[in-house]
């Protein structure tokens, strides 16, 4: 394990510049319920399986691709803007308990949150400054922040 | 949006997503689609060598018999499954099989031989599996609008020029990005590298629900709604006629190892259903039939015997389709051999007579008029086989 996380291929995969799905989505709902613990996974999955990166879904044994080219096609890029509004939107049944009858826990997925404003905030480019701030809603900022070529990276 | 507005939006859109090609290119007015039958479907149970006893002898269980073949010729019968779909447009000579088509790959591998077909570069030496056949296709092409109707971007796809857009065709709802945030984000990106892709993104995804929603309008008054890769077909093929002219669809189940059936069963289902969506495709696609070429491959063929378990196993030589409006049909094309024991690769399964890639190489050179130069950028070191196919 030292030996891996410390092989300078490791870091080289986050100099990619492009995050895969799997970090998308991690990231995303890190950044959204850092803290809270997600009781039903399934969301998750579909998000994964809708963006070609499904748990051991891969047809090949070459494993996913790491080089960041081959999740920025046109179709991918729209569907990742797809998962950034059900992400962004509210809890998505993340809190759904496991036992079916109970209500779902409440949740939402703030992400103008501490994070955002100390750290995150600054590193914004102008365009998207621009489209943050003709955001109608905070579920509608939550998606375009998520759908942002910053958050991408 | 009518269509008119739509085949105007994707002309002057067309022309500044090629504006950095040379524009010497021939015509990309016909169109061409790409089925890819993956887990190498059991070519011999499909195009049948009726004229073969050895195939009666060492199929007691699968062997489809000569009442039940629909006769081709001579020597070569269809699985009855195909009679009202493939049938039909092979007698009107629109369809050919070409027997004993594959690879020089031998690994036998599903996965190996499937990049092998996808990425069309030489066996032996190393693979770049950033550049796949139809996208160094396409960078030959001008007006060229390609697309994999695909979940993922495919390894056929991969590399060339413009990044090629993928739509999953199957579970397609109306998108919840709407169209302020699509203009959002698309400005978000104006001035970074990911906006071409970004905006063709939106463009794509758009076209594709608006030619699958008003067609949802105006049909399926209490028809049976196809399902499956009929519906998949469907749509590609209405798709097709009007915005995309260089599709890839895959379509899965076909490693029979187990209880294939032979005239009923469970390959007889796979088939019917490939047969009706290809039908569809060429009902949707209307007028368009007679400039499209629909091309079946599939990584391997099976094993020639049967085995134990009342399937095959992993093989080498296929049958290949090419199907057409414009296709010289109606015949069995390539070089042949009997099928008996004598002529099996390794005593095992078909050889290859028809390199995919010859066969290929063949027919794009006459699709599109492309010249020797072209063809060896898409198929490096290969030579067409010209079989007079168009």
């Amino acid at each position: 394990m030292d030996a891996l996380v410390h092989s300078p291929a490791f870091a080289a995969t986050r100099d990619g510049g492009f995050k895969d799905p799997m970090r998308y989505v991690l990231s995303a709902l890190r950044m959204a319920y850092d803290g809270r613990v997600i009781l039903n996974t399934g969301p998750v999955i579909g998000w994964l399986n809708r963006l070609g990166e499904g748990l051991f879904a891969r047809t090949t044994p070459d494993g996913y691709p790491i080089d960041p080219a081959a999740w920025m096609g046109p179709g991918q890029m729209s569907a990742r803007f797809e998962v950034a509004r059900q992400i962004g939107s509210g809890p998505a049944g993340l809190f759904k308990p496991a036992s079916g009858d109970e209500p779902d826990a409440p949740a939402f997925p703030l992400l103008a949150n501490g994070l955002f404003f100390t750290t995150l905030e600054a590193g914004l480019g102008t365009a998207t400054r621009a489209a943050l701030a003709q955001a109608i809603s905070p579920q509608d900022w939550n998606t375009l922040y998520l759908a942002s070529p910053e958050f991408a990276r | 949006m009518n269509r008119r507005d739509l085949l105007g939006l994707g002309a002057g859109l067309g022309l500044s997503t090629v504006a950095g090609r040379v524009w010497a290119a021939p015509k990309a007015d016909a169109r061409l689609l790409v089925v890819f039958l993956r887990g190498a479907y059991d070519a011999a149970n499909v195009v049948i060598p009726t004229g073969s006893d050895f195939y009666y002898r060492v199929r007691p269980n699968l062997a489809v018999s000569r009442q039940d073949a629909l006769a081709l010729d001579g020597d070569w019968g269809l699985h009855p499954a195909l009679r009202d779909t493939i049938l039909p447009l092979y007698a009107k000579g629109q369809a050919a099989f070409v027997p004993f088509a594959g690879t020089d790959d031998l690994t036998r591998s599903h996965f190996e031989t499937q990049d092998t077909i996808e990425l069309g570069q030489t066996v032996g030496a190393s693979r770049d599996y950033n550049s796949g056949f139809m996208a160094r296709l396409a960078a030959e092409l001008t007006r060229v609008r390609p697309i994999a109707f695909t979940e993922q971007l495919p390894l056929i796809f991969r590399g060339g020029g413009e990044p090629v857009p993928n739509m999953a065709i199957t579970g397609i709802g109306k998108p919840g990005i709407d169209d302020r945030q699509a203009k959002l984000i698309a400005a978000m990106y104006r001035d970074t590298p990911l906006a071409g892709a970004v905006s063709e993104g939106f463009r794509v995804r758009d076209e594709v629900y608006q030619s699958i929603s008003n067609h949802a309008d105006q049909a399926d008054r209490g028809a049976t709604s196809p399902r499956g890769f009929e519906l998949s077909a469907r749509r590609i093929g209405r798709l097709m006629r009007d915005t995309f002219n260089l599709g890839f669809v895959d379509v899965g189940g076909w490693d029979t190892h187990v209880n294939q059936g032979g005239a009923k069963g469970y390959l007889a289902e796979r088939m019917g259903e490939l047969g009706r969506g290809i039908a569809g495709f060429v009902e949707e696609i209307g007028p368009g039939w007679s400039d499209t070429v629909v091309v079946v491959v599939s990584e391997f063929g099976r094993t020639f015997r049967e085995n134990g378990s009342r399937g095959t196993d992993h093989g080498h030589g296929s049958v290949y389709w090419v199907l057409g409006g414009g296709v010289r049909g109606g015949r069995i094309a390539g070089p042949q051999v009997r099928a008996d024991e004598a002529h099996l690769f390794q005593n095992r399964d078909w050889p290859v007579l028809t390199d995919y890639r010859s066969l290929l190489s063949g027919l794009l050179g006459r699709l599109y008029g492309l010249d020797q130069n072209a063809l060896r950028r898409i198929f490096p070191g290969n030579d067409p086989a010209n079989l007079a196919l168009i």
